[in-house]
């Protein structure tokens, strides 16, 4: 399927008040979005495995299965919004990722919402203060780091703001008008003033793992 | 060197400011001067007439400001020349030539950008920038506005405006069909005059009512959605820094590429 993109970055501080004043906009309360990605390299594509987790102090646990997310470059020729292809697995075989490389280890945490087909997720990133394994065999079994081994990725607590529209068939140039119509109509008009949504560099969100 | 495009428009945008800054200002012009406002009532037509029309004089030069700043080194080194084929020598001609080419201003206006923008008045103008109006003037105002609310709200709850609970066109539909938005029974305080008279007045609310005048209201809070977890102890953050540039942060998620 094809995912239709758009980002912003909210700092800290505002943060709570954000929550609140979508949550008065859209109508509902967001749902908690907690989940550890390990990121590996197959086949020279780089492929996000994640799990919802719930970190704490002490012992965190998972509380779902790994899934698998693979996305490609976002395609160029779409200067208003991210437009990439993405597939994703439900549930995976751990042991076809095992031995695979591992070249990132993160968690998300954050809420989301949800206005028709858009897709709005506000997180801030932890990274790890360890070196990474070598493959992803020993991640994918034991259970998800706990909050003393995290350190936050953006020193000054600022949150992703993402917005995404979901296509199940991209190629179609309706459907991927129409989803795309869905997000601005939602991120531009629906949320002016509250969000300033931008259209990042689609090369930093390439998966390609480069070199030999 | 010819003009670009983007430098034609620029001048265009200047012009067509220009003619709405002056149409406003004579409309400011003739409001004031203008022999139709009737003596008997004031020389001066209504006051928001008048306040609108400064107001959009001001906006217009306000915008004709903007667009001047934003193109500054064009319209400093801009300089008119007249084409070869403009008729120069004729009476007429040199006339409008002289016109159109003349750089320095009339010596009553020279005068007055003069006595603008010498020192002590612009230090003046930079003080009270935020104020605006002075002090004395402030309380002033205050004082006026004060008193004449309170002529106008006295006049007003004499006459009775203050006393009914429904417009007139709700007690001719009927009260009884009102939508309060109201999600309890209230009990009934006053009688206002107009629901004697009125027999559609069937009301919704008990007349036996004895409940309390003033019912406790129930505090609600929403559900907090930032709940209490212990990833907001996690160290890490530096007060005061810059966020992380978003292309920055993408990479990371997407590759695990540490920034540099």
């Amino acid at each position: 399927m094809h995912e239709v993109a758009l980002f912003s970055q909210v700092a800290q501080a505002r943060h709570g008040r954000l929550l609140q004043t979508l949550a008065g906009v859209i109508g509902a309360q967001p749902t908690q979005y907690a989940h550890q990605h390990v990121l590996v390299n197959k086949d020279r594509l780089v492929h996000d495995l994640h799990r919802p987790v719930d970190v704490q102090q002490g012992v965190s646990t998972a509380s779902g299965a790994w899934q698998a997310r693979i996305a490609s470059l976002p395609e160029p020729g779409s200067p208003e919004a991210i437009f990439s292809q993405v597939q994703e697995l439900a549930s995976i075989n751990n042991s076809d990722y095992e031995y695979d490389k591992v070249v990132g280890h993160h968690y998300i945490d954050g809420h989301r919402f949800v206005q028709g087909n858009v897709i709005l997720t506000i997180y801030r990133i932890f990274a790890t203060n360890t070196p990474l394994p070598s493959t992803s065999e020993i991640l994918l079994m034991s259970p998800p780091y706990s909050a003393s081994q995290l350190t936050h990725l953006d020193p000054s607590g600022a949150y992703v703001v993402e917005a995404i529209v979901r296509i199940e068939n991209g190629t179609d140039l309706k459907f991927a008008d129409l989803a795309r119509k869905e997000l601005f109509a939602f991120c531009k008009d629906y949320l002016q003033g509250v969000i300033t949504f931008q259209v990042p560099d689609r090369f930093a969100m390439d998966t390609r793992v480069k070199g030999g | 060197m010819s003009l670009t495009q983007a430098d034609i428009r620029s001048f265009e945008q200047v012009r067509q400011r220009l003619v709405t800054t002056q149409q406003s200002l004579d409309l400011l012009r003739s409001k004031l001067i203008n022999p139709q406002n009737r003596e008997e009532l004031d020389p001066l037509p209504p006051w928001p007439s008048l306040q609108e029309s400064a107001n959009s004089f001001v906006r217009n030069m306000d915008d004709l400001q903007k667009i001047m700043e934003s193109s500054q080194e064009l319209f400093k080194t801009a300089h008119a020349y007249p084409h070869a084929t403009f008729p120069g020598t004729t009476f007429e001609g040199n006339l409008i030539l002289a016109r159109l080419l003349r750089k320095r201003v009339e010596p009553d206006v020279e005068a007055w950008i003069k006595e603008h923008t010498e020192d002590t008045k612009v230090q003046q103008w930079d003080q009270h920038r935020e104020t605006g109006l002075q002090q004395d003037e402030q309380q002033r105002l205050l004082t006026y506005a004060g008193e004449e609310n309170a002529r106008v709200l006295e006049e007003l709850v004499t006459k009775g405006a203050m006393d009914f609970d429904y417009t007139l066109a709700e007690y001719e539909e009927g009260v009884g069909k009102v939508r309060t938005g109201l999600k309890r029974k209230l009990p009934k305080k006053l009688r206002n005059p107009a629901a004697d008279e009125d027999e559609d007045d069937e009301d919704d609310e008990d007349e036996e009512d004895s409940e309390d005048e003033d019912e406790e209201m129930e505090d609600v809070m929403p559900e907090a959605p930032v709940k209490l977890s212990a990833l907001n102890d996690v160290k890490g953050l530096i007060p005061g820094a810059y966020a992380m540039r978003l292309d920055d942060v993408l990479k990371f998620v997407t590759m695990g590429a540490r920034p540099t």
